[in-house]
């Protein structure tokens, strides 16, 4: 058998060495398979007011009808009043009658149910790795088993006089063991921010050749960028703390889109304005590009008021990006880092515009914040007068805030519409409207008699007048166009907004003119023929373009305003009885009646 | 004859007590790291069953066994930080690298430190190569939605944020489950917790919609009540027909958890 009593002992260590390795991992298994006893998460488990106020709006709701006591208790919670303490107990109570007796009705309390146990109930979150039938580890003794098996064919192939290893026996033994051996359960994820910054980076660069084509700059520039996202995510994190998962999530993902963002914007923005953003010795200039990151992450992260989160699409935020690039290569010192200018105006503008976004369509802000943004840059000087310090008094911020308060003020008492501009009408009138703001900030000086500024007086006109439009008249495009002509024509002559008094009504200029064209076209004395034939949204916009020119021309007095009236209604007239009409023959009529009567003709 | 029986049962003997010294060698220098291993099972174990009893009505003495729990959990996170420390590689050779991972990162969303919790699961659930055996890995995605809960509960109770902040942590907590649920193998008792986990989330969301004032700081200028239960039902509904699927697999006690759960949240009546 062995050849000496040392080779028996080495064979015995040897075997006791393997028994001892396999009771160990059957030890090591049985300690993967325990019990854990999981704990349940924070809640409170006594029903509530909630739980009452669901089940009283749904199947529940039957027993309201019969019990005014509940009824009231009901409605007081359902419309958000505040419940005393003895009446919330009296409105769950309500519920736990009316509940436990549906229980019986559906056959859940029966009386003979087992009724268990806190003990019996801890023991349904005990929970084993596996099922018990469903271990994929052999039992410790089918393990200890097997291994006397392989120390026994250890044994018997240094004796092949006792057993022939290349036996069919012997063969399916150690294929047996070695079997087991191969099983293996191994799997991992990467990390979630490292790999999501990364993600975007890969692809991003790999979207945009150009950005790393260009030279060590550029990639200077990317590291710069990346690391100054990185400090910014973490100056996030700290201040979350450990009080909101669902935030730094929020934060990673956003990070993720800025980081996108910013790298895409590079290959156009950056690229075009070397001097501005790859001064690879100017530590500042690079880090211009961080303070854009850094602008609109914040403005995402720490918005409280306008869940801004859910209005920005990546899209956005690409324009976004583009936009503050192109106004900080504008004006690099002043807008930049230390400066914070960026960071600036989006605040001020979620700030001043929430409340009339909210009412108007929130969705907007963005495309309002890219908008002036890039207004800025046409002329940074002159709409942020104070040296790029004070954000409240950037002028395009104001005008901006001004027009939408207007747009989003509910109708004026008396009035049975009032023109609800579609988003993309708004923002129209509002890329307008900036532009004349840029032209001349004259606009959002206040009036004389300090009631508005020139630019919130010349909106609340046309919309007075357009409120005067009986219901369906004209479409929402055609009061957008007003709107943008009232402005175009008040930026050329301020007098439209001087008050006059014509017969018995008094207003701007501007105000009574649009009146007229409102009654002599589209009011319910209107002629029904002649309505059909002007109010078609091109000829109606041409009919105000038309005669606001025309009284630039022949001055804002109120003879203008009469005579202006005078020609409506001759044109309206030939029109009803059947003449022929177009946009040419009303100039004409109008040019010849205003100017006769100005020239007493 | 004789001297030959005698020196064969001597060598027999030898050959026993060999292979003993070499198992008891063996096995006891090499398994110190699962004994202790298994004392932070035990004091997971305890601290949990003192929670839970404190949560489902039997507080034995609520204020000293949540004292305990907090206790036997800090013991738990430190017996396997050591571990981590000193043994990490024989765990890992034993295959009980994950398990570790996952009692710790549960003790410590427990004890409420929610950001060791999140690096723990990371550091898990990110070595490559690393075994996680089925109940862990649920475990270990599901930390995410169960802190969010916590965190939305803690809101709660201290009344210091707003309702739509809250509300939004419940709901990415429901979410989280979901995706734990989903990863669950079927048939396993984790699928019953995790849905537990979630009815506890479900709870908590009603009563901030039940009384947002008591419970949140702000509410939305458009809070509207039927609103926020339409809601609620659409989350709650899917969650519970699993749930009573999943009772209806529990022989003993899942009639009493389907009643019981049932009062709580006014299901199934309140979403028909």
């Amino acid at each position: 058998m062995f050849a000496s009593t040392g080779d028996l002992v080495i064979f015995a260590i040897r075997a006791g060495l393997k028994l001892g390795q396999q009771g160990r991992i059957a030890y090591a298994e049985a300690t993967i398979k325990r019990e854990l006893v999981l704990p349940l998460p924070n809640f409170n488990p006594e029903a509530s007011q909630g739980t009452a106020d669901g089940y009283f709006s749904g199947q529940g709701k039957i027993y309201l009808e019969a019990l005014p006591r509940l009824k009231e208790l009901y409605d007081k919670s359902i419309k958000g009043q505040d419940l005393s303490d003895s009446e919330k107990r009296e409105y769950v109570e309500y519920y736990l009658d009316f509940k436990r007796e549906d229980d019986i009705r559906a056959g859940i309390i029966r009386g003979d149910e087992i009724r268990l146990t806190t003990e019996a109930l801890l023991s349904l979150v005990k929970v084993r790795q596996w099922s018990l039938q469903k271990s994929p580890f052999p039992s410790a003794y089918q393990r200890i088993l097997g291994t006397l098996i392989e120390v026994g064919i250890d044994y018997f192939s240094r004796n092949p006089d006792l057993i022939d290893s290349k036996s069919a026996t012997g063969r399916a033994l150690l294929g047996f063991l070695n079997s087991i051996d191969d099983l293996d359960l191994a799997s991992g994820e990467p990390d979630v921010l490292a790999q999501k910054l990364f993600v975007a980076a890969i692809e991003s660069i790999s979207e945009n050749p150009d950005l790393l084509g260009a030279d060590r700059a550029t990639e200077h520039l990317v590291e710069t960028f990346s690391r100054g996202l990185v400090a910014d995510i973490n100056r996030h994190v700290a201040k979350i703390g450990e009080k909101d998962l669902t935030k730094k999530e929020r934060l990673y993902d956003w990070a993720q889109v800025v980081l996108r963002s910013i790298l895409s914007s590079s290959g156009s923005v950056i690229l075009e304005n070397p001097s501005t953003y790859l001064a690879i010795d100017q530590p500042a200039q690079q880090s211009l590009v961080s303070s854009v990151g850094r602008a609109i992450l914040d403005l995402l992260i720490e918005d409280e008021t306008l869940n801004l989160e859910n209005l920005f699409t990546r899209r956005a935020i690409d324009n976004l990006v583009g936009a503050a690039l192109t106004t900080l290569s504008e004006y690099p010192s002043l807008l930049g880092v230390d400066n914070l200018g960026i960071k600036k105006i989006l605040s001020q503008v979620a700030g001043e515009l929430a409340s009339s976004v909210k009412e108007l369509g929130p969705d907007m802000l963005p495309e309002i914040m890219r908008i002036i943004l890039e207004k800025t840059a046409v002329n940074a000087e002159l709409v942020w007068p104070d040296g790029f310090q004070d954000p409240s008094k950037h002028l395009l911020i104001t005008a901006s805030k001004e027009l939408l308060e207007e747009l989003a003020k509910p109708p004026t008492d008396g009035s049975k519409w009032k023109p609800r501009l579609s988003r993309d009408q708004i923002l129209d009138v509002l890329e307008i409207t900036l532009d004349e703001v840029v032209r001349n900030p004259q606009w959002l000086i206040e009036m004389a008699d300090g009631t508005d500024a020139y630019l919130g007086a010349a909106v609340k006109a046309a919309i007075n007048a357009l409120e005067k439009v009986p219901p369906n008249r004209i479409t929402a495009s055609t009061a957008g166009a007003v709107i943008k002509e009232v402005i175009r024509a008040i930026s050329r002559r301020r007098d439209f907004l001087d008050k006059i008094s014509v017969g018995e009504k008094t207003g701007m200029v501007i105000e009574l003119a649009l009146e007229n064209i409102v009654e002599r076209i589209l009011s319910d004395d209107a002629d029904r023929k002649t309505r059909w034939a002007l109010a078609r949204e091109e000829v109606f916009e041409a009919i105000v373009e038309i005669v606001l020119d025309q009284l630039e021309q022949t001055g804002m007095s109120p003879e203008s305003i009469q005579l202006l009236d005078k020609a409506l209604e001759k044109s309206v007239q030939r029109l009803a009885s059947g003449g022929s009409w177009g946009i040419p023959e009303f100039i004409d009529e109008v040019t010849l009646v205003m100017n006769g009567g100005i020239n007493g003709e | 004859m004789e001297n030959k029986s005698r020196r064969v049962a001597r060598i027999k003997n030898k050959l026993f007590l060999f292979v003993l010294l070499g198992v008891i060698l063996s096995f006891s220098a090499c398994v110190s790291h699962i004994q202790q291993l298994r004392e932070a099972q035990n004091q997971f174990n305890m601290a949990a069953t003192m929670e839970n009893q404190i949560k489902l009505g039997n507080p034995r003495s609520a204020i000293v066994s949540a004292g305990e729990a907090t206790v036997s959990y800090r013991i738990a996170v430190k017996i396997i930080s050591d571990l981590l420390e000193k043994n990490r590689s024989e765990l890992q050779k034993d295959r009980l690298l994950g398990n570790a991972y996952t009692i710790k990162a549960m003790a410590e969303w427990r004890l409420g430190e929610y950001d060791s919790a999140m690096k723990t699961v990371s550091t898990a659930l990110g070595q490559l190569g690393l075994e996680i055996f089925p109940r862990d890995r649920v475990l270990l995605q599901a930390l995410r939605g169960l802190i969010k809960n916590d965190q939305a509960f803690a809101h709660m109770m201290e009344k210091d944020y707003p309702y739509t902040d809250i509300k939004n942590l419940l709901v990415d907590s429901l979410h989280n489950l979901d995706s734990a649920l989903a990863t669950a193998p079927k048939g396993s008792r984790i699928r019953l917790y995790i849905l537990l986990s979630e009815l506890a989330v479900l709870k908590n969301w009603a009563d901030l919609r039940g009384e947002p004032g008591t419970y949140s700081e702000s509410l939305p200028a458009d809070f509207d009540k039927i609103t926020e239960i339409n809601e609620w039902c659409n989350s709650a509904k899917p969650v519970w027909k699993n749930f009573v699927e999943e009772c209806k697999k529990v022989p003993e006690g899942g009639d009493s958890l389907l009643r019981d759960w049932g009062r709580r949240l006014g299901m199934p009546e309140s979403c028909n």
